[in-house]
């Protein structure tokens, strides 16, 4: 896994997109829905993919995962969780703005690292692709 | 309703088998699936994971490898109680598996990395109420979060 740098032209407002491709990945929390709190997890790279949300790449994405659901979180919310957020333009399968999440504040696997990702989670919006 | 359940009479019945017989293994097994009836489900649960698992390009790998399955299989033979919350499985990028117990108020999720980490979170009325890191094989631990889940700590 390379190591990742935070891409500091990102601004905190910038919006990123998750799609959740499975039905189980949306959760409702007192009346609200919004992602499950293992969406921004990486079991293995620890590296969770994302768009920074865009026409083009809701446009490309649409194409692939119709009918899906976005997860919707700001750059100062992945920050403000512990992950810095990295241009990865080669990892999106040729769908623009692909950028990776990666926890830096808490060990890999740590229950630091769930909570964070919890957090995270939690601070998501859930919108149509 | 849960109370009245007990294991005691079919843990005594099975015990002279398991301590006289060389092949202990099956009889375990039999003893396990006896006493936790739920269990076959569970493991037939993790199988369609392992089987179901997809790679969704540009969004994650899903595929469950055998290692998380394994850890998962563990993990669960380790729950000796005849009643269980209402499970659910899933599965996050990277195949790790996340195994909840969950009652009205309380839930027990456990989850489960492809190294065979696992970090048990425990949840009232949605809060986090306590965190740790284990192995699939502490037994302790795992049981007492279920029962926990159950409201039986």
């Amino acid at each position: 896994m390379p190591d990742r740098e935070h891409d500091h032209t990102l601004t905190d407002d910038v919006r990123l997109i998750r799609v959740l491709v499975r039905p189980d990945w949306i959760t409702n929390k007192g009346g609200r829905e919004r992602a499950a709190s293992f969406v921004f997890l990486d079991g293995l790279t620890h590296e969770v993919s994302c768009y920074i949300d865009s026409v083009e790449a809701r446009d490309a994405l649409r194409g692939r995962y119709p009918n899906m659901q976005v997860a919707v979180i700001t750059v100062a919310a992945a920050m403000r969780s512990g992950h810095v957020v990295a241009r990865d333009d080669d990892g999106g399968e040729g769908i623009p703005g692909h950028v990776v999440l990666v926890q830096v504040d808490a060990e890999q696997e740590s229950k630091d690292h769930i909570r964070k990702t919890k957090q995270l989670a939690a601070e998501s919006t859930l919108e149509p692709l | 309703m849960i109370a009245a359940v007990s294991t005691g009479p079919i843990l005594e019945k099975t015990k002279p088998f398991v301590s006289q017989t060389a092949s202990t293994s099956l009889f375990a097994s039999a003893a396990l699936f006896e006493s936790a009836p739920w269990l076959n489900e569970a493991l037939s649960r993790v199988h369609e994971l392992e089987q179901a698992g997809q790679d969704y390009p540009g969004v994650g790998d899903l595929r469950v490898p055998a290692a998380t399955g394994t850890a998962t299989r563990i993990l669960l033979s380790n729950i000796d109680l005849p009643v269980l919350p209402k499970t659910n499985f899933s599965v996050a990028s990277g195949g790790a598996i996340v195994l909840s117990f969950n009652t009205a108020q309380r839930e027990a999720e456990f989850t489960i990395f492809p190294s065979g980490a696992v970090v048990l979170n425990l949840l009232q009325g949605g809060e986090l109420t306590n965190d740790a890191e284990l192995l699939p094989s502490d037994q302790r631990q795992v049981k007492n979060a279920v029962l926990w889940a159950l409201g039986r700590l």
